[in-house]
């Protein structure tokens, strides 16, 4: 009966289920193996939350892995790369990283769950420490392989001075090239505080998060290769914010001041914030409660978001409801919900960079040559 | 009168079908707008009993459509879904033939219909399960290297 199932059908229903399902079926016989391994269906799953430490830690060098529909841990060894990386950001279904030992920027491509990895080239000048942004676009219609993205790198340091310019990296190319000037104040304020959380929005502008007292976020237009400086709610009140993509494409803000209180923002056309939603008070007291010396750390995307200390404490989790939950409400009306989760058990408290992505366990989705 | 076309199954048997019930196949639809379909159309890859089904089907969702107010609005027909399940309540081999016909016809909501529930059967079952239930043998079963995979040392 299954030998019945072409590989073409058998890629369809494999994108219905969950990682840890692909997994189980790839070692059922070489048939389901070949095709989950070679085949990149669009993912219907919920994204999975992976991060790696952001600093030196003990131990082998790990990344680890949060499945949300199962509520689980994996740890995923990287000893795969001969050097220690810092996590970048999300790219597709892998992670753009970053070489720790550098203090040049030099950037790897890497997918802990196939275990490949492709270092990107040289960018055109030294820089150290520039804001990164990726802009993904989208799986390759005509074949069920490689996304292309492209790679914004703007400022960063070169011996004593700051290098007001961006270049870009385009993945048809292959390689990087100048795009142009930029205004120095911002090239010293995204090489001195952004912490490289960056937003590509539906309007066509890549958005970095500048945390120097008070919070600003500050907007490239790739098309009019213009720059902006749009100011974060309650800017000087903040004592923590990241920026998310929104469901509808526009820019978010998630932060927050205080114990206990959190709040997601969305960026109208007219450059106004509103407020979407909040963390409910009594999970707020929960999460923040124990540790307030930690800082409070968040990652979000179109389908859920994130909020974090470490490793090994607890998450709050904002996402959309299960379709269970779902068919009790109003029909049509689309809810997310607020949950926490167990953070990493048994493991110490190291701090951590996190990124959503949705797995695969396919080869193919991986860029042949960068 | 609505046209109707003929289908001729893998096995020889006739059915005639209304041309809007056809054309929830995209392959028949283009068959059909090419005024290649005057001759009737052989289906080559499916038997009678699957036809049946997937006419059966084409046919519920062609009228569902013409009487539904709900879908234009955007809305969920709960009907038609509970129909729907009712319909995949059947023998996982003849999901998988049903599967197999509506990826060469092009129904999508068939295909996705199907590839769920056959996805759902796959669903949580440990490997073990999978491999009894797969018909080849053990030897054809690669060794798991990822981190989701157990390693099974001394086993071939």
């Amino acid at each position: 009966m299954w030998e019945h199932l072409s590989l073409d059908l058998l890629a369809h229903v494999f994108s219905f289920l969950p990682p840890d399902s692909v997994a189980r079926a790839m070692a059922a016989c070489k048939h389901w193996f070949d095709c989950a391994r070679s085949r990149t269906p669009p993912s219907r799953q919920p994204p999975w939350l992976v991060a790696l430490p952001a600093r030196a830690a003990r131990g082998r060098p790990s990344c680890y892995a949060h499945d949300p529909a199962l509520n689980r841990w994996h740890v995923l060894p990287l000893d795969l790369f001969p050097c220690p990386l810092r996590l970048v950001a999300p790219v597709g279904s892998s992670l753009l990283c970053k070489v720790a030992a550098s203090s040049d920027l030099r950037l790897v491509l890497l997918n802990p769950f196939t275990r490949q990895f492709r270092n990107l080239p040289d960018l055109t000048m030294p820089r150290r420490n520039p804001a990164v942004g990726i802009v993904v676009r989208g799986v390759d219609a005509t074949s069920d392989s490689s996304s292309s993205f492209s790679v914004i790198v703007a400022g960063g340091a070169w011996g004593s001075c700051y290098e007001p310019t961006v270049e870009i990296y385009d993945t048809g190319p292959g390689g990087w090239s100048l795009v142009g000037p930029m205004p120095v104040e911002f090239a010293v304020r995204l090489t001195v505080w952004t912490p490289n959380e960056s937003v590509h929005a539906l309007d066509g502008a890549m958005y970095w998060m500048t945390s120097a007292r008070a919070y600003s976020v500050m907007g490239f237009d790739l098309g009019r290769r213009a720059w902006r400086e749009v100011k974060a709610p309650m800017a000087d009140r903040l004592e923590w914010a990241a920026l998310v993509r929104r469901p509808s494409g526009k820019l978010g803000l998630v932060g927050g001041y205080g114990d206990g209180q959190g709040t997601v923002w969305e960026l109208t056309e007219e450059d106004k914030w509103v407020a979407v939603g909040g963390v409910p008070a009594e999970l707020g007291r929960r999460f923040w409660g124990r540790s307030k010396s930690v800082a409070t750390r968040c990652v979000g995307g179109e389908e859920a978001v994130y909020l974090f200390r470490d490793l090994g404490s607890e998450m709050l989790v904002w996402r959309k409801s299960s379709p269970s939950q779902i068919k009790k409400k109003k029909e049509g009306e689309e809810t997310w919900e607020w949950r926490l989760v167990h953070g990493r058990c048994c493991m110490p408290n190291i701090p951590i960079k996190a990124a959503l992505l949705h797995p695969t366990l396919s080869r193919s989705s991986f860029p042949a040559s960068l | 009168m609505a046209r109707t076309i003929k289908f001729r199954s893998s096995d020889g048997e006739v059915f005639d079908v209304e041309e809007a019930v056809a054309m929830e196949s995209q392959t028949m639809k283009h068959v059909i707008e090419d005024d290649c379909a005057d001759g009737g159309i052989t289906l080559y890859n499916v038997t009678s009993d699957i036809l049946v089904k997937v006419i059966e089907y084409c046919k519920k969702h062609v009228d569902a459509a013409v009487g539904s107010f709900i879908k234009a609005l955007g809305g969920v027909d709960k009907d038609l879904e509970s129909w729907d399940g009712e319909f995949v309540n059947v023998d996982l081999a003849i999901q998988v033939d049903i599967s197999n016909a509506s990826n060469s016809l092009n129904i999508e909501g068939l295909l996705d219909l199907t590839t769920r529930v056959i996805a759902d059967n796959i669903r949580g079952r440990s490997h073990k399960r999978s491999v009894r239930s797969s018909t080849l043998k053990m030897s054809s079963r690669p060794r798991m290297r990822n981190g989701f995979g157990r390693r099974t040392p001394g086993r071939s």
